[in-house]
């Protein structure tokens, strides 16, 4: 089932066109992943999809379901988390209650104790630092947390936008290996990552994206193997 | 001209080679009185500080119309005693009848600044947050709809002062370090301080309290956990609205002469003041920075000698405290996103 459409998506800052007509679909149970450099538009894609971004053009439908001019915060309650650029941790607010933000938007509060288990499991080092404030861990930790608290809504879609950026090697790998857990619990991610190789290896399908616009799509795999990509985002070559 | 320059100076007597004199005698003598009064005008402040707080908190903005939040909120207590049948004589009443007499100016003070609160911020504010307008626009508005609600008051109602109403003659009820407290001032703090405390209650715990929270670490990460940031600006609006109705009621109790269609603006500024001396966007710091600026006011007067010193006296301190630590006291913790 598709669960995730953009049908001819353009977006603009002022006069300046940021996507130009983009279209892609994400699937239920996939990684999902966009690369591209500083300015293609990552970011751009990402805030279009939660809602921080209204497009100038073009349909986004979620579950088959129309959502071009939903609210931000709508969008949340529908199954869309975003774990942002930056990480957007409250720094005044504990890890227990940045990790609370993430059910705000939530009706059922029965089954966020489970969830908090699952975020604890996938991340134990947030348990052990639920008191700390947000402001005061490290960047790694802050992204742990910012997984963790966009799990918190229990999504159906979850948007990671670059959440390898400014982490050291060992923390890469464990968020990307938490990524794939993720996905194998059964729920779908589409990512952006400046860090090709580690995006490409874990997706299902990849898309490049170029001054706002899809240059190339595939498997994980088959860009991995693309020369052209080698060169450009992979360091070798 | 020199005379008239002159009369503004303090008085000095004949035989004083300075023009500002220290009388610390005087200070000594009347510290608890000046205390006890202090902190009666320094709850007023920190409830009306506490609207700055909240809204600088959310908006990043000085809503420099929250003055005239406040004032509204003393034309409601106004009209409430004038309909009720009040002069400036005190009436003989029980004490029953003057504790429904005072609800009721708050309901009406509450609703008069809730409402303004609200009106300006969907009139005012939230159209320019749809158009993205920078922030100088904002402030310079905030300005703009101070002015135009004092000289709709003023068109209305003229320039004098509103007739004093009295709604009770204070009585000293008991004795603390030789000096009385009297139970205007009881009534006052302890109101005051319940209020402050549901508010920082609220903010900490309740659902919207966190919403307020998030909104003002990171707006478009709140919007992304499910905050909807429209309905947390007008509820925090209204909360300081609620906050400045109360400090109305409050203030006309303590000053009756003081219903003007500018009465606001004085009292506004202190207020600011207070807010950015515990650290503007700071619940606890807006609490401590107007129970420290009515100390301080006072104190100041009773050792310079003279009323006009208390607002000199308060902005030194503000001045000296900011050179030190530029955040304020308590800094600002509610605080803005370091990112």
């Amino acid at each position: 089932m598709t669960l995730l459409e953009l049908k001819n998506i353009s977006v603009h800052y002022g006069r300046i066109q940021a996507i130009k007509e983009m279209s892609f679909t994400v699937e239920e149970g996939e990684i999902v992943s966009l690369i591209g450099a500083n300015g293609a538009g990552k970011t751009t894609t990402m805030k279009t999809i939660s809602g921080l971004l209204n497009p100038t053009g073009g349909i986004i439908s979620f579950m088959g379901e129309d959502i071009t001019k939903m609210k931000a915060h709508i969008r949340v309650v529908q199954g869309i988390s975003q774990a942002p650029e930056g990480r957007g941790i409250f720094p005044a607010m504990t890890v227990l209650e940045n990790l609370d933000m993430g059910t705000f938007g939530r009706k059922d509060r029965t089954g966020v104790k489970d969830d908090l288990e699952r975020v604890f499991t996938l991340f134990p080092r947030l348990q052990e630092r639920q008191k700390q404030y947000g402001g005061t861990m490290s960047g790694g930790e802050q992204q742990m947390l910012a997984i963790g608290r966009a799990l918190m809504s229990r999504p159906k879609l979850l948007l990671l936008d670059e959440p390898s950026m400014g982490l050291a090697p060992q923390f890469i790998r464990q968020i990307f290996k938490i990524v794939t857990e993720i996905n194998t619990q059964g729920t779908t991610v589409l990512l952006v990552e400046q860090n090709a190789n580690q995006a490409l290896a874990r997706a299902h399908r990849a898309f490049v994206l170029e001054t706002g616009e899809i240059t190339h799509s595939g498997t994980g795999k088959e860009l991995l193997a693309n020369p052209a990509i080698k060169e450009a985002y992979l360091g070798v070559g | 001209m020199i005379p008239t320059l002159l009369t503004l100076l303090p008085a000095a007597s004949a035989d004083d080679s300075s023009w500002i004199t220290f009388d610390i005698p005087s200070l000594m003598q009347n510290f608890w009185s000046a205390t006890f009064d202090g902190l009666t005008f320094g709850s007023i402040y920190a409830l009306v500080a506490l609207g700055y707080t909240l809204v600088y908190g959310v908006l990043n903005l000085i809503n420099f119309a929250h003055s005239e939040v406040f004032i509204m909120g003393c034309y409601g207590v106004f009209f409430t005693l004038s309909f009720l049948g009040f002069g400036p004589s005190a009436p003989n009443l029980s004490v029953g009848s003057i504790i429904v007499n005072l609800l009721l100016a708050l309901v009406v003070a509450i609703c008069a600044s809730a409402l303004t609160a609200f009106l300006l911020e969907r009139l005012a504010y939230k159209p320019l947050r749809k158009r993205n307008a920078p922030r100088l626009v904002f402030l310079i508005t905030a300005i703009g709809a101070s002015f135009t609600i004092q000289y709709t008051i003023f068109l209305v109602r003229g320039p004098n002062p509103e007739p004093a109403l009295t709604m009770f003659k204070s009585r000293p009820i008991f004795e603390v370090f030789g000096t009385f407290i009297y139970d205007q001032q009881l009534i006052i703090v302890i109101a005051a301080v319940i209020m402050m405390v549901i508010t920082e209650r609220f903010i900490s715990k309740s659902r919207t309290g966190r919403g307020i929270r998030a909104v003002a670490q990171d707006p478009d990460t709140a919007t992304l956990m499910g905050v909807n940031k429209e309905k947390i600006i007008i509820t925090t609006f209204v909360i300081g609205g609620i906050l400045a109705g109360a400090a109305a009621l409050f203030y006309v109790m303590k000053i009756p002469s003081g219903v003007q269609y500018n009465g606001g603006f004085i009292l506004g500024i202190k207020a600011f003041a207070a807010a950015v001396l515990g650290g503007i966007g700071n619940v606890r710091g807006a609490l401590l920075g107007g129970l420290l600026l009515g100390l301080i006011g006072n104190y100041g007067q009773i050792l310079l000698g003279n009323s006009q010193w208390t607002d000199v006296v308060a902005f030194v301190v503000l001045v000296l405290v900011l050179l030190l630590r530029p955040e304020g006291i308590l800094g600002t913790s509610l605080g803005r996103s370091k990112a």
